[in-house]
């Protein structure tokens, strides 16, 4: 596919599955009242997960950057300390149409980099001291455009929201299948029939693994999303896939190991630093070999 | 049949108001890429005075590359036209090359901190002009677009939104091929 088209393509993907969320969530809150009737406690359960959720969007997330650089131990980076650096990140910018990101330099011999920040204003990027070192200034270019493609495609926004579904279906799941075993037998207000109680039942069991299948499969579209915007924004592909390159032969030498780094945080990073071998739809990154393929035939 | 009319006519005027500031905010945009172009070439032009302190203590005997840069220096402050301004920047830019290619005969200068740093900020700054231009480039096209296409294309002729130029180099020197000798 052409460069345009790619970013077509990831754009029509990622409406798709937000489509899929809400769907899932309407089947969710179906399920659950099919299961419970109207409870009176219902009510409070849904202020209860609004409140919680609006807390994580406008308290949590704000703040999350500040986080991931302590608990990776990121310094932040001034340009004199590296100029070469600092001049690349800003030039991308300025081709982006964003403000500069603050650029933080991660002490590692794992070859990795990662974007974050609520919004382009409140963004920062991050490169380990390994990868600075194996890249020429393609390379470092592909990287660093694939970073700030995330953060003014407010990627990191659509994974949090992501999330937020993911927690409310599960939340909200779990609520049913509980009021379920409460509710004992014979209580027959909807008059109803078996079979929409059992598809209910099955809807609230398999509706957090959907979600969270749907959620990874969100994080690898903007990865190809990322990757494609970075490649338009240098108008040279090979810079990034190159760089691609590089990482994966590193990192399978079992090199990629890097602190503070879980769950929460391992979609934000170029290449998973905690991956196993795992089933390709457990990933929150597509297969390294398939994104360079794609950014050679753009 | 009256309130299907007034209901029609509501949707179309809020359509309407969509479009006109849609456009009115991607011709902003192209605005504010122009600017951003010349934040870059001033920044450009800052460095000129720092670059020759530097360079004319060891380059002694190259008065005339000195110069060159000086008086491109000089021309592009005292551009009255966006004309006259491209064109003097074309005249900085084929002086500096001269100067980078002359420096390289000297080899305490091209070892010297400053003058190392010097040509990075340069480089650096060439290299977020050649961005500023891209995305200006990238805008226009985004506000062409838009006033070209079915339905904007209503407003933008309604409204007088003109289609806007791309950035294109001036010089045909700059479109051949550059030979790089050792």
């Amino acid at each position: 596919m052409t460069l345009y088209e790619e970013i077509g393509n990831n754009n029509r993907v990622t409406i798709a599955m937000f489509l899929l969320y809400a769907l899932l969530y309407g089947a969710v809150v179906f399920s659950l009242l099919a299961v419970s009737g109207v409870s009176p406690s219902f009510p409070l359960f849904t202020v209860a997960t609004l409140v919680t959720l609006l807390f994580f969007y406008f308290i949590v997330f704000p703040n999350a950057p500040q986080a991931i650089l302590s608990m990776t131990g990121a310094r932040e980076l001034r340009k004199k300390d590296d100029p070469y650096l600092f001049n690349i990140v800003e030039a991308l910018a300025i081709g982006a149409g964003i403000p500069m990101p603050r650029v933080y330099v991660i002490e590692s011999d794992a070859l990795n980099a990662f974007a974050t920040g609520p919004d382009p204003r409140h963004s920062l990027v991050a490169i380990t001291t390994g990868l600075r070192g194996k890249l020429n200034r393609l390379e470092l270019e592909g990287v660093m455009a694939h970073e700030i493609s995330h953060i003014k495609n407010y990627d990191i926004r659509s994974m949090l929201v992501a999330a937020m579904f993911t927690m409310a279906i599960a939340l909200m799941a779990d609520i049913g299948l509980r009021m379920l075993r409460t509710r004992g037998g014979g209580d027959d207000r909807r008059g109803g029939s078996a079979i929409v109680l059992i598809l209910a039942v099955v809807g609230l069991v398999l509706a957090p693994i959907i979600s969270m299948l749907i959620r990874l499969a969100i994080s690898r579209n903007r990865e190809y999303a990322a990757d494609a915007s970075g490649a338009m924004l240098t108008r040279y592909p090979e810079g990034l896939a190159n760089a691609l390159a590089k990482i994966q032969t590193e990192n399978d030498k079992g090199n990629s190991q890097i602190n503070g780094v879980n769950d929460a945080t391992r979609h934000l990073f170029i290449f998973d630093p905690a991956k196993k071998s795992l089933l390709g739809m457990f990933s929150t990154h597509p297969p390294m070999a398939d994104r360079i393929s794609r950014l050679k035939k753009m | 049949m009256k309130e299907i009319i007034a209901g029609l006519a509501l949707i179309v005027a809020v359509i309407a108001v969509l479009i006109y500031n849609g456009l009115i905010t991607l011709r902003n945009n192209t605005k504010n890429a122009w600017a951003q172009i010349d934040v870059q070439l001033k920044r450009r032009v800052d460095l000129i005075p720092n670059l020759i302190e530097t360079v004319k203590g060891y380059m002694k005997h190259e008065r005339g590359t000195l110069e060159a840069v000086t008086n491109a220096r000089a021309a592009i402050m005292s551009a009255k036209s966006p004309k006259e301004a491209a064109k003097a920047d074309g005249q900085l830019a084929g002086a500096l090359k001269s100067l980078f290619a002359v420096a390289e005969s000297y080899p305490k200068l091209e070892a010297s901190q400053n003058f190392m740093q010097l040509q990075e900020e340069l480089s650096g700054t060439e290299t977020k002009i050649a961005y500023a231009r891209q995305l200006y480039n990238d805008v226009v096209l985004q506000y062409n677009n838009a006033i070209q296409t079915i339905p904007s294309n209503i407003m933008a002729a309604l409204f007088g939104f003109k289609d806007m130029e791309f950035f294109k180099t001036e010089s045909e020197a700059e479109r051949q091929p550059v030979k790089v000798k050792f």
